[in-house]
C-alpha cells in the first residue's frame, strides 16, 4: 500500500492541501476530497487514463515511446509560425511557468483557461484594483459573507465547510453563529438557500444593483425606476448595505455570475469600487470564486 | 408554442463529478446536464413537455434536452447545467474580453419530439457537420 498525505487538490482552485490518497494494487481511496476532487483522483487508476503518448501516422494513431513523442511535438512546434498555447486550469503554477517560458522562446501567443472563465474579472481587477485577503484572514474574521452569482455549493464544494462559513475562526468562534450569509443570485440555488438573505435579481442587472448600492453608501436614494430593472427593492438594498456597513469584517466572493452576463469587466470593476469605498466604514475584501477565480 | 426566455448557465455538483471524472460520454453525464430547468408557470404554460428544443435567437441553432420543472429559476427564465449541450445555444459576444454570454442570453424554448443527443453526437453535428 502507498499512501500520501497534505496533497493539494487541482480541481476548482480552491487548492484544498489536506487530501490524503491511499493506492492498493489497482483501487484508490481518496479522503477529505469533495465529489470532485474524489472523481479527478480517481483518474489515477481509471481504464481511461491515457498511460502512453500515441502519433498519429497515415491517419491511425499509435502507441509511442516518450522521447520519440517529445521529439516529434517539438518539430511541430518549431515548425509552426505562431503556435498557441493554451494552459489547462488544472495545471501546477509551476508548470505554467514552463509554459510561459516555452511561449516566450517559440514566440508564442499564451493563453490559459481563465479567458472563457473569470477573465472578466481579472480585466476588472486591472481597472479598479482589488482589496483582498488570504483565505485564512476569512475564515479568522469574517462574520458577513456575501456570494455575488457564484455558488459555491455546487462549483466549490468545501468554501463554506473548510474556508468561510462553517470553520471557527479567532473572531468567530461559534462557526456560522457568528456569520451572516447573503447571496446575490438570479436562481434560488443551493447556496441561496443556505443563506440569511437571498437578493434574487433580474439576470443582467448586476451592474445597476452595484450602482444602486454605491449611491445608497454615499448617502443618496437611487433613483426608484432601479426596482424596475433589477427586481430588487430599495428596502432590500437598504437591509443589505446596513448589514455590509455594520459587520466587523466582510467578503464578498463574486462569481462567473458578473463575469458572464452583460456587463462584464465592467461589473467587476464596479464591485471592486464598492468594496474600496466601504473601507471608510469597515473592513471589506472580495475574492473571486470559483475555479480559476 | 414558443417562449422567448433569458438562459442561465453553471455548475451543478453531479455535472462536475461527471466531468472531472473523464464521464462525459457517459449516460450519466446525458441524464445530468442534458436538460433545461425551467420555472413551473412557463412548464405549464407550454404543456408540460418531457423534451425542449432550446434555440439562439437567430434560430441558427436548436438543441433538444430534457425539459425539469423548477422554482429555482424565476418565470422567464431558464437554466441548463454547464456542459455541451447549453454550449450549442450560448452566443459567441464576448464584448472584447473573450469571454463568451454564459448567462443571460436570451433563447427560445418549444416542446420538441426530437431525439436527445448524446455528447458524442453533439460534437459531430455541430462540430463536424456545421449544425446540419
Amino acid at each position: 500500500m502507498m499512501a500520501f498525505k497534505n496533497i493539494v487538490c487541482p480541481v476548482c482552485g480552491a487548492s484544498c492541501d489536506d487530501i490524503q490518497v491511499e493506492l492498493v494494487g489497482e483501487s484508490l481511496t481518496v479522503k477529505n476530497a469533495c465529489k470532485m476532487g474524489n472523481a479527478k483522483f480517481q483518474e489515477v487508476v481509471s481504464s481511461h487514463r491515457i498511460r502512453m503518448p500515441t502519433v498519429l501516422e497515415e491517419g491511425v494513431f499509435r502507441n509511442a515511446e516518450w522521447n520519440e513523442a517529445i521529439e516529434k511535438a517539438s518539430e511541430i512546434l518549431l515548425g509552426a509560425k505562431r503556435p498557441l498555447i493554451f494552459m489547462g486550469n488544472e495545471t501546477s503554477c509551476e508548470a505554467m511557468e514552463v509554459g510561459l517560458h516555452l511561449g516566450e522562446y517559440l514566440g508564442a501567443v499564451v493563453d490559459s483557461n481563465s479567458t472563457v472563465c473569470h477573465g472578466p474579472t481579472a480585466m476588472g481587477i486591472q481597472e479598479a484594483g482589488r482589496v483582498g485577503s488570504t483565505a485564512g484572514q476569512g475564515k479568522q474574521r469574517s462574520d458577513l459573507t456575501i456570494y455575488w452569482g457564484s455558488n459555491p455549493l455546487e462549483s466549490m464544494p468545501r468554501h463554506m465547510s473548510r474556508y468561510a462559513i462553517y470553520p471557527r475562526g479567532y473572531w468567530t468562534r461559534r462557526g456560522r453563529f457568528d456569520r451572516t450569509v447573503i447571496t446575490v443570485d438570479p436562481r434560488r440555488s443551493k447556496t441561496a438557500e443556505n443563506s440569511d438573505l437571498h437578493l434574487q435579481l433580474k439576470p443582467n442587472t448586476d451592474y445597476e444593483l452595484l450602482s444602486a448600492l454605491l449611491t445608497l453608501l454615499h448617502g443618496k436614494r437611487p433613483h426608484p425606476s432601479v426596482e424596475e430593472v433589477t427586481g430588487v427593492s430599495i428596502d432590500q438594498m437598504e437591509e443589505m448595505l446596513e448589514m455590509m456597513k455594520s459587520c466587523n469584517f466582510g467578503s464578498i466572493y463574486v462569481g462567473r455570475g458578473i463575469a458572464s452576463s452583460y456587463g462584464k469587466h465592467r461589473n467587476a470593476e464596479l464591485a471592486f469600487n464598492l468594496v474600496k469605498e466601504l473601507n471608510s466604514h469597515t473592513k471589506f475584501v472580495i475574492g473571486a470564486l470559483p475555479w480559476t477565480l | 408554442m414558443r417562449r422567448e426566455v433569458l438562459l442561465n448557465t453553471g455548475s451543478t455538483i453531479d455535472e462536475g463529478r461527471l466531468a472531472k471524472g473523464g464521464n462525459k460520454l457517459t449516460e450519466d453525464y446525458k441524464e445530468e446536464c442534458a436538460v433545461c430547468e425551467i420555472n413551473l408557470d412557463d412548464f405549464l404554460a407550454l404543456g408540460s413537455p418531457e423534451k425542449v428544443k432550446v434555440s439562439t435567437n437567430d434560430e441558427k441553432y436548436g438543441v433538444t434536452v430534457n425539459a425539469v420543472p423548477d422554482n429555482s429559476v424565476m418565470p422567464g427564465h431558464v437554466f441548463m447545467p454547464r456542459a455541451i449541450w447549453a454550449n450549442v445555444v450560448v452566443p459567441p459576444e464576448t464584448f472584447s474580453t473573450g469571454s463568451p454570454l454564459y448567462k443571460g442570453s436570451p433563447v427560445f424554448i418549444e416542446p420538441t419530439e426530437e431525439k436527445v443527443l448524446s455528447a458524442e453526437e453533439v460534437v459531430l453535428k455541430f462540430y463536424v457537420w456545421g449544425g446540419r
